[in-house]
């Protein structure tokens, strides 16, 4: 017991030891990153609070962290402008107020529905903003879109917010309050019966709550959050454009936190977490990032339904249950045959990417540390080899694994 | 007139056409539930596989191979994706077709690059079939006429006549009724969804060089597909068929027309507004400028005010 | 036992027709306060219907639900439990992914007053929670209290759904077939549970197990395509010769 708090306590200052490394660090890259982070997380909390908590399939969030986001950008020109005295501190509650605003109005309609239909109108709802922003340049800046100034005078700390670590520390501040508030939230009475309302609406009702009531406050809470997030978003970027709103920028957030585990109160922070690694870092290596990033999704939702988080939480429980020695085992069959799958199918993605998409095919191309010819058979035949090799190796790790699969069944039976 | 005539020809044509990815999405969920985000996504496989067999071979050797190809990957995802997060529910479902989307669109960037590529209308049929007030009207559209009306008939046959046909109808009134009768249900599932999927292929066959044929076709044609199917009641045919044809023809006609607010209050004899201030374009907006808000708007009135849809019976 | 006490449940000419079938054909009927009234009826005959017609499930086609002085027909099915009347389902009918104790939380949230509120923590509510573990050890799941109720026994689960239902003090309580796919063990057990649970309430229960009728309720009703045929004690209802041929007569 002992030896597990002083673990938590040493896991605590060790985070907020790398939270705040920016503020003594010069590195960009690093403040930058978790500058995104704070973002990202907060906007991916507030998306559980739909897809984790009352079982909302969103398609749609995005419109209300660009709610947020717009909100802030005029404000922080007003501020700058001398048209308002608000300390620039206080823009994320504004983008807040924006997100509940939306969510308000649009809820009452959204919500009616749970399912795919809920899901379908979140789309619909997403297109017509989306496609109404482009209409009117006036207000949502067109192609180039709206910008602001972050640098005003009316501040609460007498920070000019001019360097990134000043900025970061603002962002960190207000992501870590939203934290602390949704899990505060989720553990509500209203967090209890939005998980009621997940599980089993129909019985709710014959408890005595309306699950439309439920769903439409959580709709507006998880729309309060995301404007929030929107508005750190504008003070770390300073611009933005309408397409904010669209589907991309909502279906990033729904893959960053089912990723993470939608099971999880903190499965989001995970999900940011690695999303915005494999962004930040991927897209440097390979221009066919997107592809393996909706490979891993995939993955993910076939494999592993609870996200990478379960995967973590669940790694204990099975080292308990089955000994280290078979883990290991397992760990030997499994590991060389996911390995030259996944190196194989990396060889075949990008030799096919550089084969149709740069300028002249046969340019080296860098892969795996050395210069390849696309145009080489020989590359080609490489790569197909360690698929087929990945492929034999999964049949016969499948044989070798199926004993303890019928073991399992029965009692899969007994339990439902 | 003319121009009217001649839009609500075209809106027709794209109606059918529509209507062709709209019959397999209404039937695919009708009977499993699960409303295929991908499906659009297969439409642009089939525009992507017939360029690639037609600059193989010909136009013709696409029309047949391609839609078979995307049926058979269609079964493929049916069988070793669909099947496997089914136990996981609905929104598991929806998410998978999601992803599948996703990634499908990375893979035709992947592939066949960001830009357009050159599928073009077969040379056999690039004449003007005949012309009203001078304007052509090729013999390719035409010719997607024909297929569109064949596709619908043959739809209508196989409903009516063929076993499959009637249990599947059975299921779009019944959906719980499938499983009381002791069919071979997933093996039913895996030729529906197939066979949803590869229509959605011949229409991409078909509609990719009457249209353009880009990776982001999918994303277009997916969005307006699903508001015809909520729109015309989730698991309609019937209703799919109509919300086609509507919003087909009111996208074309509103393309086909210019005029503003301004114009309106001119016309009125007032003085034009001032176009400063925010939400100016208000005034200037042309229903050409409209056309892709329009689907959106009118299935949020919609949903507003009969959350059923057009035809509907279900509401989730 | 005859008293002129008014009825906790009236019903007035009910009528349900699901498009041109008539499932139920007028029923009238009053249940007295702190009664054990028992429905029974072939398959099909329309008792769930009739179940679900009252908790507000389906809206009735015609006719009148009285709860008490109120008219609840046609009303949702939240409002009616708000006015006291609470129900269990015949397929267990719990929050799969949720534990023991927070399924019996729920349960016991609106009636705790704690509404939709947002500002505080769940577990602040003391006299819920103990409450909640009163309950939990009345249906004799205290060991199983932290389990996911997805992964409980089927027995379980049904005493789970049956404490769910009684939490919070409703005055009427409906149960749809409690004793559906138990052994007989198990039935036993959880009649005496049922007897307990009933002192003070006015409980409404369909079931098809004879034995646990003839030994629970003091009042039994008939149901036979859509009407009510019958209705007495359990004694008169074994003599009466028209119950017997259409009901009693087929099942023996």
């Amino acid at each position: 017991m002992t030896r597990s708090i002083s673990l938590l306590l040493l896991g605590l200052l060790a985070l907020s030891a790398a939270l705040l490394l920016p503020l003594v660090s010069d590195s960009r890259f690093l403040t930058l990153f978790l500058t995104q982070l704070a973002v990202m997380v907060t906007f991916a909390m507030s998306y559980n609070v739909l897809l984790g908590q009352t079982g909302l399939l969103s398609f749609g969030h995005a419109v209300y962290f660009g709610g947020g986001v717009f909100a802030a950008l005029y404000l922080i020109t007003a501020i700058g402008g001398g048209a308002l005295a608000l300390p620039l501190e206080f823009v994320p509650l504004g983008g807040a107020l924006a997100g509940l605003a939306m969510a308000a109005v649009l809820g009452l309609v959204s919500v009616r529905r749970a399912g795919t239909t809920f899901a379908m109108i979140s789309l619909g709802m997403a297109e017509l903003i989306t496609a109404a922003a482009m209409v009117f340049p006036s207000v949502f800046g067109g192609e180039q879109g709206v910008s602001t100034d972050r640098m005003v005078d009316v501040t609460l700390t007498g920070l000019g917010y001019g360097r990134p670590s000043e900025i970061y520390l603002l962002v960190l501040v207000w992501a870590l309050v939203s934290v602390a508030l949704m899990v505060f939230l989720s553990r509500s009475p209203l967090g209890r019966m939005a998980n009621a309302v997940r599980d089993n609406p129909q019985r709710v009702e014959f408890l005595g709550y309306d699950p439309y009531w439920i769903r439409f406050l959580q709709f507006c809470i998880a729309g309060t959050f995301a404007g929030l997030a929107g508005s750190l978003f504008a003070l770390t970027f300073e611009i933005a454009n309408a397409e904010v709103f669209g589907l991309r920028t909502s279906a990033n957030v729904l893959i960053a936190t089912y990723l993470g585990g939608i099971t999880y109160v903190l499965g989001p922070v995970v999900g940011a977490f690695v999303v915005l690694l494999l962004e930040l870092n991927l897209a440097r290596i390979t221009d066919a990032w997107l592809f393996y990033y909706g490979l891993l999704f995939l993955a993910i939702i076939l494999f592993a339904p609870r996200g990478l988080t379960g995967i973590l939480a669940g790694l204990p429980g099975a080292l308990r249950r089955h000994g280290p020695a078979s883990c290991l085992r397992r760990a030997l069959v499994w590991g060389p045959a996911v390995l030259s799958g996944l190196v194989g199918g990396v060889m075949l993605v990008e030799l096919s990417y550089h084969l149709s998409n740069s300028f002249d095919p046969s340019d080296p191309l860098r892969l795996f540390w050395r210069d390849v010819d696309a145009t080489n058979w020989g590359v080609w035949a490489l790569a197909l080899g360690a698929c087929a090799l990945s492929a034999a190796l999964v049949l016969r790790a499948r044989r070798g694994g199926r004993r303890p699969q019928v073991v399992a069944a029965p009692m899969v039976e007994e339990g439902s | 007139m003319d121009t009217f005539a001649f839009a609500v020809v075209n809106g027709l044509l794209y109606g059918m056409l529509l209507f062709m990815l709209a019959s397999g999405l209404t039937l695919i969920f009708s009977l499993m539930g699960v409303l295929n985000f991908a499906h659009a996504s297969f439409f642009m496989l089939g525009a992507y596989f017939a360029f690639q067999l037609s600059s193989v071979g010909n136009f013709w050797l696409g029309l047949v191979l391609a839609p078979l190809l995307v049926g058979l990957l269609g079964a493929t995802v049916e069988r070793y994706g669909l099947r496997v997060v089914h136990r996981h529910g609905h929104v598991a479902e929806l998410l998978f077709t999601f992803g599948l989307a996703y990634l499908i669109e990375e893979l035709v960037r992947l592939v066949w690059g960001r830009q357009p590529v050159p599928y073009r209308i077969p040379e056999a049929l690039d004449f003007p079939l005949f012309s009203i007030g001078g304007i052509d009207y090729s013999a390719y559209r035409g010719f997607m006429f024909a297929i569109a009306v064949l596709v619908f008939l043959g739809l209508l046959a196989l409903l009516k006549r063929t076993r499959v046909g009637l249990m599947v109808q059975a299921a779009l009134s019944h959906p719980d009724v499938l499983w009381a009768l002791g069919h071979n249900v997933p093996r039913l599932f895996m030729l529906v969804f197939g066979g949803g999927v590869a229509l959605a292929g011949l229409a991409g066959v078909i509609g990719g060089n009457y249209l353009v044929t880009e990776p982001g076709m999918a994303h277009q044609m997916g969005t307006i597909l699903f508001v015809i199917v909520v729109f015309g009641g989730l698991g309609s045919l019937l209703g799919a068929f109509l919300a086609s044809i509507l919003i087909g023809i009111l996208q074309t006609l509103m393309v086909a027309f210019d005029g503003t607010l301004t114009d309106l209050v001119v016309g009125l004899g007032g003085a034009a507004p001032q176009a400063t201030g925010p939400f100016h374009e208000i005034w200037t907006i042309t229903p050409a400028n409209l056309a892709p808000v329009l689907p959106y708007l009118l299935l949020v009135v919609l949903l507003i005010v009969r959350p059923r849809g057009l035809l509907g019976t279900r509401e989730t | 036992m005859m008293t002129a006490s008014a009825p906790a449940l009236s019903i007035r000419d009910l009528h349900k027709d699901f498009g041109a079938a008539q499932i139920i054909r007028g029923i009238s009927l009053d249940v007295r306060e702190g009664s054990f009234h028992a429905v029974i009826g072939p398959n099909g005959a329309g008792k769930s219907t009739f179940f679900n017609l009252i908790s507000g499930r389906f809206a009735p086609t015609s006719g009148k639900i009285l709860l008490g002085d109120t008219d609840i027909s046609g009303m949702r099915p939240y409002r009616i439990n708000r006015l006291g009347l609470s129900r269990s389902f015949q397929i267990t009918n719990i929050f799969n992914e949720m534990s023991v104790f927070e399924n019996i939380r729920c349960a016991l949230m609106w009636p705790g007053r704690a509404g939709y509120c947002f500002w505080r923590r769940a577990s602040g509510y003391r006299r819920i929670g103990a409450e909640a573990e009163r309950l939990i050890d009345e249906i004799g799941l205290s060991a199983r209290a932290g389990e996911k109720a997805g992964n409980l026994s089927y027995a379980e689960q049904r005493a789970l759904e049956v404490g769910m239902t009684i939490a919070g003090d409703a005055r009427v309580l409906l149960f749809d077939e409690p004793t559906a796919g138990m052994n007989h063990n198990e039935v036993e057990q959880f009649a005496g549970f049922l007897r307990k649970v009933a002192v003070g309430r006015t409980v409404m229960m369909v079931e098809h197990d004879m034995n646990v009728v003839f030994s629970l309720a003091d009042r039994v009703s008939v149901l036979v395509y859509g009407q009510i045929i019958a209705t007495g004690t359990p004694e008169e209802i074994r003599q009466d010769p028209a119950v017997r041929e259409a009901y009693l007569g087929a099942e023996a």
